[in-house]
């Protein structure tokens, strides 16, 4: 019986679509939003279940600037608005919030995420943001004009056509915004690096294990705490407009709280307060869950799994029950994740 | 104890409220309530500048509520206090009322706290790195670049070196602080304390559930400070500790100051016997 | 300092506010956009205030509006498609869809223009005349809706307060236990028949499930985990988790289709002076009232109540003074979840039962309990009622999309200004 099974599984699909997702541009993302998060998280404490307000600023603040022209109609531009909308945002979620206790910080990010969100969506909106379709506008869709086009085409060194093997096969837009999205992810690293081996990353993490201790010792905590919460937002805001380059638009359907949880997700699973942990957290969060819904699907297919118990049509949803899972079990048995330190990893902000 | 500072005192008035030939904190008026509750109720303090000066007083007396309140971690309904960081220069002032923490402890009055906060997750000579103050690589703009702040953490490596020597942590150096026992993070606390070179330090209860042995090296380390400049400000329940060391003890009862003086002029105090009276404190003071 | 931080920060707010609301409110007509529109109407005679929601053809709305004055309504879709238009009323006394029609129907949108939708109604005994409501009547009506969503939304928060007020945490999965006990009604309603004048049964074992998983959470994962001296912290990331991995399995199971009780569909409307509502929403008050009536009693007058309010105040003192914390914990877990599973089946029947249920209220169950103050039930019930009436009243002014927005001000708000509510006690620092 158990024979019969492997004769019927594609290994070798199986393996590929994991391995093409898990360094996919999505996967880059998702590590770029973790490193954000792992600064605030990680390394100073901050509940922030917000993670996907930034990058809707980000995302959100580039495509309005662009498909409005304002600002000349750059790219550049457009972009940099973007990251100044998420300092914004940084900034009002901080300043007020900041001195709440961990888990009142908690859902007041989680709900200014959904005010930016509902906003967004809003049918008010509709001119600026395009409520709940999105920009570009469904005209420019269906002719398939999007601001991601300057990035993925007219500035696109990559000639065109297809590259690599096997399951790893990309097209010259895909292969480009992966390219730009780890660089990203690994400047991002970088930078988190040379700040948290700095007094300054001494600091943050003090702040993490003991605010009033940091006050004691003549440490402005509020200030860090808001420089935090800048910086990881900002990197944040870069993985929003690195998936509105892959996707082509923006949605406010891409922005739900879920989302953030996927990130929350992906730090725990690779580690908190690590280097790695963001980066080795993505790549083995969409190879578990590519890997379990290929398999599935598979099973479900030649029907080793019958349709009673699971249809095909429900393995998408699939994924958010092995998120929910492997959130609650790493929290359990190894909230160090895959690479974190153990001395490190308890949690007990206040 | 032959230090002139401390002799200048045994011609202060041993009265609440006394004037104090050379203080480094006077407080004035300062009053918490909680709820309808005078936590802290004080009318006049001074405190002399290179002594050891103790908090004393029953459970609920306001000790550790004034500490709070004079460091800037709670806000008292009304009331000022000033430190003078120079000796007999009392133009040298700073208004410390309403200064946030952090500002005080740069002012160089830097305080511990009665349940330890050694920063568990942090090896102990980061602790220490942590203490200290002005640092240039604290700051976002330099962060980055080493080059700006390696000369100053050299310095400060080599300073915490020393504490921790002298504190008997070395061999801790590069330990979680969470490995550590109650009284080495006690006296953890205290070197990193002192790594920002405090004037004024306040110790709340540094002895508190720290093993005999480890008590005789702290009050060793207490007078250390004192003679080499430091003032000390700290609260303790243990009679025969505060009897031992302190230069000047301060007596509160239900957030008043009720009697100040000498150790012999506190044991003597008819005011104190009568606070205390009933509770197992009253018991040893009248032994000393 | 303090004093300058927060006028800056409440500066940046009122600026974000603007920014955010003024186009928001600035009402932008837009000529062009796809939309799909309609008349309630029965005859001649306009319906206002019946709501008719558009859902994709995965099943996600896509908007949803209240029939204007004029009976109008227009809601925007994103593209051409399959779209699915319902109407979920109510509808005035004596009003029906017709026999053999459906509350629910499908449009294909094929071309780049606004596509008409109706529905067949008709006056119940060719009752003809329908009485156009005066603004004040339609806004009472409103209000009494509010009052309802209120009421519900007040029933489900209780317990989510009183996990945190007896242990800490704030459970993210209680939100999924509002959809679990939709969910159970429903299935034992169209599985084993519990329908019309049994479904009240369906109800009580719904509710004695929802108290069942409480228990099961409670005694399998929460207890456990928190006697492993886990922080509360880390206990509401596993929360989350377990939110996850129920909202789906709910979908996976339930499905995507939103449902509704086959016992009360669409109702037509009894009035009650110038109030005019559906019969189930008078049962829904009455259940709704009743229940939190009988709460508050066991909370002020049993030995139980006095017990989860002394472990909530001080878990310490309570254990000192001889209450057995662990068992009051459970107590509190099992009540809680059975009042959410209770507020979940009159939510499904006043609106759809769905998988999305839970995500939908659990920012309004938050905006409650910091409302009235995490860690009390009377908090709970007054913010729950304040919210709920809120956001729904404020339908009237603002577009229906914009309700949550009230709901999640009012408890940025609150945290920011009074984070401990405002029936909570300050905590003592230091």
């Amino acid at each position: 019986m158990l024979m019969n099974l492997f004769a019927e599984i594609d290994i070798s699909k199986l393996f590929g679509l994991a391995i093409r997702t898990s360094i996919g541009v999505q996967a880059a993302t998702f590590a770029l939003a973790a490193v954000g998060l792992n600064l605030h998280y990680g390394y100073t404490g901050l509940l922030n279940f917000g993670v996907v307000a930034f990058m809707a600023a980000g995302a959100y603040g580039m495509a309005i600037f662009f498909t409005q022209g304002w600002l000349g109609g750059s790219i550049i531009l457009a972009i940099a608005s973007g990251l100044t909308f998420a300092v914004i945002i940084a900034l009002s979620i901080g300043l007020p919030s900041l001195r709440l206790r961990a888990d009142y910080l908690a859902l007041t990010t989680i709900a200014i995420a959904e005010v930016l969100r509902i906003s967004f969506r809003s049918q008010r909106l509709l001119d600026l943001t395009g409520g709940p379709f999105g920009l570009p506008s469904i005209e420019d869709r269906n002719a398939s004009v999007s601001f991601a086009d300057v990035i993925t085409i007219d500035w696109n060194p990559i000639g065109k056509g297809s590259y690599g093997t096997w399951f790893l096969e990309f097209d010259e837009k895909t292969l480009w915004i992966m390219i730009i999205g780890w660089s990203l992810v690994s400047l991002a690293s970088l930078l988190i690096w040379g700040l948290m081996r700095s007094p300054w990353g001494r600091v943050i993490k003090a702040i993490r294990e003991d605010e009033d201790a940091a006050r004691a010792l003549g440490k402005n905590v509020f200030s860090y705490k808001l420089q935090s919460l800048i910086i990881g937002g900002v990197i944040a805001s870069f993985a929003g407009i690195v998936r509105a380059f892959d996707m082509g638009f923006v949605e406010t359907q891409q922005f739900r709280p879920q989302t953030t949880f996927f990130i929350w997700t992906v730090l725990i699973l690779g580690g908190a307060a690590s280097i790695w942990g963001p980066i080795i957290g993505s790549m083995t969060f969409w190879f578990i869950i590519i890997f379990s819904e290929e398999l599935l699907r598979q099973m479900v297919d030649s029907g080793w799994i019958p349709e009673a118990i699971l249809e095909s049509s429900d393995i998408a949803s699939v994924r958010m029950v092995l998120m929910g899972i492997m959130l609650a079990v790493l929290m359990i048995w190894r909230p160090q994740g895959l690479v974190g330190k153990k001395e490190e990893a308890q949690i007990d902000v206040r | 104890m032959s230090d002139n500072k401390t002799s200048e005192l045994g011609n202060v008035e041993p009265t609440p409220g006394s004037t104090k030939q050379d203080p480094i904190l006077t407080i004035d008026d300062v009053v918490r309530s909680f709820g309808g509750l005078r936590a802290v109720d004080v009318k006049h303090l001074e405190v002399q500048r290179g002594t050891i000066t103790a908090f004393i007083g029953p459970n609920g007396a306001g000790k550790t509520t004034l500490f709070n309140l004079i460091t800037g971690f709670d806000k008292p309904d009304s009331g000022k206090w000033k430190f003078h960081q120079l000796a007999n220069a009392k133009s040298w002032t700073t208004d410390l009322s309403g200064l946030r923490p952090h500002q005080i402890a740069n002012k160089g009055m830097v305080r511990t706290f009665q349940l330890t906060k050694s920063l568990a997750k942090m090896t102990v000579i980061d602790n220490m790195l942590l203490g200290a103050a002005e640092q240039k690589g604290e700051s976002l703009r330099n962060a980055l670049l080493p080059s700006r702040w390696r000369q100053q953490e050299k310095t400060i490596l080599e300073k915490a070196e020393i504490l921790l020597e002298r504190f008997k942590l070395s061999h801790m150096r590069d330990e979680y602080a969470a490995t550590l026992s109650g009284g080495q993070r006690k006296l953890l606390e205290m070197a990193r304390a002192l790594m920002s070179e405090p004037k004024l330090i306040l110790l709340d209860e540094p002895m508190a559930g720290v093993n005999p042995v480890l008590v005789e090296s702290l009050l060793v380390h207490i007078q250390n400070l004192r003679d080499e400049g430091v003032s000390v400000l700290f609260i303790e329940h243990d009679m025969d500790a505060i009897m031992g060391i302190s230069d000047w003890i301060v007596v509160l009862a239900e957030g008043r100051v009720i009697a100040e003086g000498t150790p012999s002029d506190v044991s003597k105090n008819p005011a104190v016997i009568d606070a205390y009276l009933g509770s197992a404190i009253a018991e040893e003071l009248k032994d000393v | 300092m303090g004093t300058r931080l927060r006028l800056i920060s409440g500066f940046l707010i009122l600026v974000m506010g603007l920014l955010v609301s003024f186009p928001v409110f600035a009402n932008a007509q837009n000529d062009n956009e796809l939309t799909i529109r309609g008349t309630v109407r029965v005859g001649k005679e306009i319906i206002p205030d019946a709501r008719v929601t558009v859902s994709n053809a995965q099943n996600i709305e896509i908007g949803s509006e209240l029939s204007g004055e004029d009976g109008k309504w227009e809601i925007p879709i994103p593209g051409l498609g399959e779209y699915t238009v319902t109407l979920v009323g109510p509808l005035p006394e004596g009003v029906v869809i017709r026999d053999g029609a459906s509350d629910r129907v499908t449009v294909i949108v094929d071309e780049y223009k606004s596509k008409a939708v109706g529905f067949q109604l008709v006056g119940e005994d060719k009752k003809p005349i329908l009485e156009i409501q005066s603004t004040w009547e339609r806004l009472l009506n409103r209000m009494v809706s509010g009052l309802k969503v209120g009421l519900l939304v007040a029933l489900a928060s209780i317990g989510l307060s009183l996990i945190f007020g007896v242990t800490g945490l704030v459970n993210f999965a209680h939100s999924e236990m509002v959809a679990f006990g939709a969910v159970i009604a429903l299935l034992l309603e169209s599985t084993i028949g519990l329908t019309g004048a049994l479904f009240p049964i369906a109800v009580i074992l719904a509710v004695m499930a929802g108290g069942g998983l409480g228990y099961g959470l409670e005694r399998g994962i929460f207890g456990p985990l928190r006697r492993k001296k886990m922080t509360n912290i880390s206990l509401m990331v596993v929360s989350i988790g377990l939110a996850f991995l129920m909202r789906y399995l709910i979908l996976i199971y339930h499905g995507a289709e939103p449902e509704t009780f086959e016992s009360f569909r669409i109702q037509s409307g009894v009035s009650l002076g110038p109030i005019e509502l559906p019969t189930k929403d008078y049962f829904i008050i009455a259940i709704a009232l009743t229940t939190l009536v009988t709460v508050g009693l066991l909370l002020q007058r049993t030995k139980l109540g006095t017990s989860m309010r002394a472990v909530s105040d001080n878990p310490a003192l309570a254990e000192s003074s001889g209450i057995d914390v662990n068992k009051t914990i459970m107590w509190v877990w099992i009540l809680g979840s059975a009042l959410a599973s209770l507020g979940g089946t009159m939510i499904g029947l006043t609106q759809v039962v769905e998988w999305q249920m839970g995500e939908k209220i659990l920012l309004l169950m938050f905006a409650a309990v910091t409302l009235g103050g995490l860690g009390t039930a009377f908090g709970a019930m007054v913010g729950g009622l304040a919210i709920g009436f809120a956001s729904e009243t404020s339908t009237f002014w603002l577009d229906n999309d914009l309700k949550f927005l009230i709901a999640l001000a009012v408890m940025i708000v609150i945290l920011l200004v009074r984070p401990q509510g405002i029936l909570g006690v300050r905590e003592r620092l230091g």
